[in-house]
C-alpha cells in the first residue's frame, strides 16, 4: 500500500516535535552523575524544598477544586450576560507575566492596602510564608483547573440531569449522583494540570517568598550561587518526582475506567 | 643507462612537485591573509613594525600593495585590497560616502615640509604659508620636483599651486612619477625643491643633501586614516581581519608602536600617533564604546550615556551590567571585546586587570550603606542615626537585607551590624538584631527589597545609598566608621567578617569588610580607545558624569583619584587634568 505524502509530513513533524521536547530534557537528566544525585537527595534543604513544592502545589489544586468546581459548573450549564467577560478574566492569570503576579499580590498584601491591614491584624502573613506561596500557586493554577472541568461538564448531556431533577432529586444530589460520577475524570485532569502548572511556577513565587524555598527557587539559588553543576541535580529530582506523581495519577484513572 | 638517468630526472621533478604541494599550504593557505595597501608608511618600514606583532596576534599574514593614497583608494574601491592606510581627506570621504569603504579611523599624522638646497635659491625661508613659498619657487624658476602620480602628496601639492594661483609648467617643474623616497632622492641629486612628508625626510636624512626650508603651515598636516573594505560590496574580501587590523593599530599597543617607530634609528619618531593621544583631533569620536559595568552603576551610567551621546552623536555607548568580578572575568577569561570597565570595587581592577589588561585605575565615586524606610514604616517618625539599632531590635519591626550568598549588599549589611556592635560598644548587638530578622526577610537582590518597603510588606531595608536616592526612599545615614563608605576606615572595616557560600554547597568563603569605592579603567587593546577616552573625559568631569553620580546618590570624588604620580602620568593627556594624586 502506498502512503500519501501527507502521511509522511505528519510523521516527520511529529518526530521533530518529540525531539524538540525530549532532547533538552534528556540532556538535563543525564548531565549529573549518580554520585551527585545521591549527594543531592541527602541534602536536607533539597528534600525540604521538593516536599514544599509538592505540598503547596497540592494545596493550590485542592483550593481550586473546592472553589472552582461550582464556578466551572455554572459556566458550563448556563448562559448569562457577561459570561465571556468572566471567561476572559479567568484566563488572565495565564497571560500576565509571572513577576507581575507576584508584585500584584504583594501590593494587596502589604500594610499600605486595607486588605493587607486586615490580614496583618488577623496574623496572616503573605510575604515569605507558605500561605503566600499557596496564594500565588492558586492564582496561576486556577485557570487550568477551571478550563479543564468546564470542558468536562460541557461534555455531559444536560438531559441526564433533567431526568434526575424530574424524578425529584435536588440540585445538589443530582450533581453528586449524576454529574460528578460522569465528570470526575475531567476534574482529575484539571487537578493534574493545575498541580503541574503550580509546581513549575517560579517568577511569581520568588517575589512573594524567597524563603521558605520551593524547589524552583532553590534551583535558581543554587544556579546563582554555585552554577549549573549544582542546580542540575535538584532539577533532575524535581522533574523525576513530578513525573512519577503525574504518571501514577494517570495510571490510576485509567485503571478505574477499565474496571467500570 | 639512459633510462636510469631519465628516471632520476623524473623522480626529481616529481619529488619537487610533491614537496612544493606539501609546503605550499603551510606557507600560504593555512593562514589567513590580509591585503593592505599604503604608500609611505610601508616605504618607511612602519608597516613592518606593526605587521609583525599583528601577524603573531591574529596568526595571519599581511601582504602589502605599495601604492600612494590615490591608487590605494582606487584599489579598495575595486575590491582588490582589504584595508588601506591613506591621507587624502576628500577622496577618503567620498569613498566612504559611496559605500566602498567602512570603519574609517584616524591612525596617525605627520606633516609635509618643503625640502630644498641648503642655499635656498628661491628664498622660501620665512614664507608665511606654503602657497607663498611655492610662489617664490615658481617666480625664481628654481628646480621643483613633483611626484605627479595622483597620490595624496601630489594632490596636496596641486591644491597649494591652486591656492598660489599658479599652473606649474615649464623647465623648472620636474615630474618623476615615483614614490616619495625616490623622488626625494632625485630632488637631492638635482638640488631642487620638493615637498616631502617629514617621516620620509627623517628616514632618508643620511642619504640626502637637502634642508627643511619651510614647515609649520597647518594645512600641511597629513592625517592618515585606515579604511576597511565594505563587506557588503566585496564579501569575498577579508573584512574581519581588516577590522582587526584597524582595531590593532588604533589600540594603545598599536599606537605605542607608531609613536616609538623611528626613535631608535633616527633619534625621533617618524609619525605622531593620533588614535588615542588627541581624541578631539580632526576625527570626531565615533563608533561603539563597550562598557562593562557593575550593576549598581547602571542607572547613573545610562544618564551619562544619554548626555554623552547628545554631545557626540556618532558614538554609540553599549553597556553590559554584571557583578564586578564577572565583568573582569569577561575580559580576562572570555576575552570579550571591551573598551571601559567600571567596577563597584576598585580593587577588582587592581587585582584582576592590572597590569596585563589595564594600565591604570581611577577611583571616581563611593557608595555606602544606609537604612531605608518609608513614612509608613513602623516607628518611622522616631528612627534616627542614634537609635536605629534599638528600633531594629524591637518586636514586630520587619526588616531585611539581600542574600549574602548572592549579593554583596547582603553581606555588607551584616558587616554594618557587626561594626555597629564595635562602634557603639554594645556586646551581643549583632546576635540580637539578626535574631529579630527571620530568614523570610532575606531576598536574592537588594533592589527587590525596595518593592517590599513600598508595598508596606517590610518596614526597614539595607540598601546602598544610591539605590535609596534613586528610588526616593527615606533613609538613615550612619557614621563613616560603620557605613563602609570611606576607604580611610578600611582598617576598621576589616574587622567585620561574614561567611558566604563557596564554590560548591557546604563550602564557605569569608568576606572581609572593605569600603565601597568605584574604579574605572580603560582596557588595553580597547577596540575604540579614541571614543572611550572621550567618554571617560565626560564621565570624570565634575560638570558631566560626576554631577550625575552626585544627583543619583553615589558621592563622587571631585576630582577623581589615582594613587601615584606614575599612574597619573600614564593617563591619556585629556584625562590627566581630571585627576589628583591621593591615597
Amino acid at each position: 500500500m502506498k502512503r500519501e505524502p501527507f502521511f509522511w509530513i505528519t510523521i516527520s513533524c511529529g518526530v521533530v516535535i518529540m525531539a524538540f521536547i525530549l532532547l533538552p530534557l534528556i540532556q538535563l537528566m543525564s548531565a549529573p552523575s549518580l554520585g551527585m544525585l545521591g549527594e543531592t537527595i541527602r541534602d536536607k534543604d533539597v528534600v525540604r524544598s521538593i516536599w514544599l513544592s509538592i505540598y503547596t502545589a497540592g494545596l493550590a489544586a485542592l483550593i481550586s477544586f473546592l472553589f472552582g468546581t461550582p464556578l466551572s459548573y455554572l459556566l458550563a450549564r448556563s448562559d448569562f450576560r457577561g459570561k465571556r467577560l468572566v471567561e476572559g478574566i479567568i484566563d488572565l492569570p495565564i497571560a500576565i507575566p509571572h513577576p507581575v503576579v507576584g508584585i500584584a499580590i504583594l501590593s494587596v498584601a502589604g500594610k499600605n492596602h486595607w486588605i493587607g491591614q486586615i490580614l496583618s491584624e488577623l496574623g496572616v502573613r503573605i510575604m515569605g510564608s507558605v500561605t503566600g506561596i499557596v496564594t500565588v500557586l492558586t492564582f496561576v493554577g486556577l485557570p487550568f483547573y477551571l478550563n479543564a472541568t468546564k470542558a468536562g461538564f460541557e461534555g455531559i448531556s444536560p438531559r441526564l440531569e433533567k431526568v434526575s431533577r424530574s424524578l425529584g432529586a435536588s440540585m445538589f444530589s443530582t450533581f453528586a449522583r449524576i454529574t460528578f460520577p460522569l465528570a470526575w475524570r475531567s476534574m482529575l485532569i484539571g487537578i493534574i494540570m493545575c498541580c503541574a502548572r503550580a509546581i513549575s511556577e517560579f517568577g511569581a513565587v520568588v517575589i512573594v517568598a524567597y524563603h521558605p524555598m520551593i524547589a524552583p527557587v532553590l534551583i535558581y539559588e543554587r544556579f546563582e550561587a554555585y552554577g549549573l553543576k549544582y542546580s542540575q541535580p535538584v532539577a533532575v529530582w524535581l522533574v523525576s518526582i513530578s513525573l512519577i506523581l503525574f504518571l501514577l495519577l494517570r495510571i490510576l484513572t485509567l485503571h478505574k475506567v477499565k474496571e467500570e | 643507462m639512459k633510462t636510469r638517468r631519465w628516471n632520476s630526472i623524473i623522480n626529481f621533478v616529481l619529488a619537487f612537485f610533491i614537496a612544493s604541494l606539501l609546503a605550499y599550504p603551510q606557507a600560504g593557505w593555512a593562514k589567513e591573509k590580509l591585503v593592505l595597501s599604503t604608500g609611505s608608511p610601508y616605504e618607511l618600514g612602519l608597516i613592518d613594525a606593526i605587521g609583525t606583532p599583528f601577524e603573531a596576534k591574529y596568526n595571519c599574514k599581511v601582504d602589502v600593495v605599495k601604492a600612494g593614497s590615490g591608487k590605494a583608494i582606487k584599489l579598495l574601491r575595486e575590491g582588490k585590497v582589504d584595508v588601506i592606510m591613506v591621507h587624502a581627506k576628500k577622496a577618503e570621504e567620498k569613498l566612504v560616502r559611496d559605500g566602498y569603504g567602512v570603519n574609517r579611523r584616524l591612525v596617525a599624522h605627520n606633516d609635509f615640509v618643503i625640502a630644498g638646497p641648503k642655499k635656498d635659491p628661491a628664498r622660501i625661508k620665512g614664507s608665511k604659508d606654503a602657497a607663498e613659498a611655492y610662489g617664490r619657487i615658481a617666480r625664481s624658476g628654481s628646480l621643483f620636483f613633483s611626484r605627479g602620480d595622483n597620490s595624496g602628496t601630489h594632490k596636496k601639492e596641486m591644491s597649494i599651486w591652486k591656492k598660489a594661483g599658479i599652473k606649474p609648467k615649464g623647465e623648472w617643474y620636474k615630474t618623476t612619477g615615483k614614490f616619495m623616497g625616490a623622488t626625494l632622492k632625485e630632488a637631492s641629486q638635482g638640488q631642487g625643491y620638493f615637498m616631502t612628508d617629514r617621516s620620509t625626510y627623517i628616514y632618508l636624512s643620511k642619504e640626502i643633501d637637502l634642508d627643511i626650508l619651510f614647515e609649520g603651515d597647518p594645512s600641511l598636516v597629513n592625517h592618515y586614516h585606515a579604511i576597511a573594505v565594505n563587506p557588503a560590496k566585496y564579501p569575498e574580501r577579508n573584512y574581519e581581519l581588516a577590522v582587526n587590523f584597524i582595531g590593532f593599530i588604533t589600540s594603545p599597543s598599536g599606537q605605542k608602536i607608531i609613536r616609538d617607530y623611528g626613535k631608535k634609528e633616527f633619534g625621533k619618531p617618524l609619525y605622531s600617533a593620533d588614535a588615542i593621544a588627541s581624541p578631539q583631533a580632526s576625527s570626531e569620536p565615533s563608533g561603539k564604546v563597550i562598557i562593562f559595568n557593575a550593576g549598581s552603576l547602571t542607572i547613573p551610567l545610562a544618564q551619562i550615556e544619554k548626555e554623552f551621546e547628545a554631545k557626540y552623536p556618532r558614538v554609540d555607548v553599549l553597556r553590559e551590567a554584571a557583578g564586578s568580578q564577572k565583568c573582569a572575568r569577561k575580559i580576562t577569561d572570555l576575552k570579550k571585546p571591551c573598551d571601559i570597565m567600571a567596577s563597584a570595587d576598585y580593587t577588582v581592577i587592581d587585582k584582576l586587570l592590572i597590569p596585563v589588561y589595564a594600565g591604570w585605575n581611577i577611583r571616581f565615586a563611593s557608595n555606602r550603606l544606609v537604612l531605608c524606610y518609608t513614612d509608613r514604616s513602623r516607628y518611622a517618625n522616631e528612627v534616627n542615626a542614634q537609635n536605629w539599632h534599638e528600633i531594629l531590635g524591637r518586636k514586630g519591626v520587619v526588616w531585611g537585607h539581600s542574600d549574602p550568598n548572592l549579593d554583596p549588599c547582603g553581606y555588607r549589611a551584616l558587616m554594618v551590624l557587626q561594626l555597629a556592635e564595635k562602634y557603639y560598644r554594645i556586646p551581643g548587638l549583632y546576635e540580637r538584631l539578626t535574631a529579630n530578622r527571620p530568614k523570610e526577610n532575606i531576598r536574592p537582590k537588594s533592589v527587590e527589597l525596595v518593592s517590599l518597603l513600598q508595598t508596606g510588606n517590610m518596614d526597614y531595608a539595607w540598601e546602598y545609598r544610591s539605590v535609596a536616592v534613586q528610588h526616593e526612599l527615606k533613609f538613615v545615614e550612619l557614621p563613616d566608621q560603620i557605613n563602609l563608605g570611606n576607604y580611610k576606615y578600611d582598617n576598621f572595616y576589616e574587622q567585620a567578617t561574614v561567611k558566604v557560600t563557596g564554590k560548591k554547597p557546604g563550602t564557605f568563603l569569608t568576606m572581609k569588610g572593605k569600603s565601597c569605592t568605584y574604579g574605572v579603567a580603560l582596557v588595553k587593546n580597547a577596540p575604540n580607545a579614541n571614543a572611550a577616552i572621550a567618554f571617560l573625559q565626560y564621565m570624570l568631569d565634575p560638570q558631566g558624569g560626576l554631577k550625575v553620580l552626585q544627583e543619583m546618590g553615589q558621592p563622587p570624588f571631585i576630582p577623581c583619584r589615582v594613587p601615584t604620580e606614575v599612574m597619573k602620568s600614564s593617563l591619556p593627556k585629556t584625562l590627566q587634568g581630571l585627576v589628583e594624586v591621593r591615597d
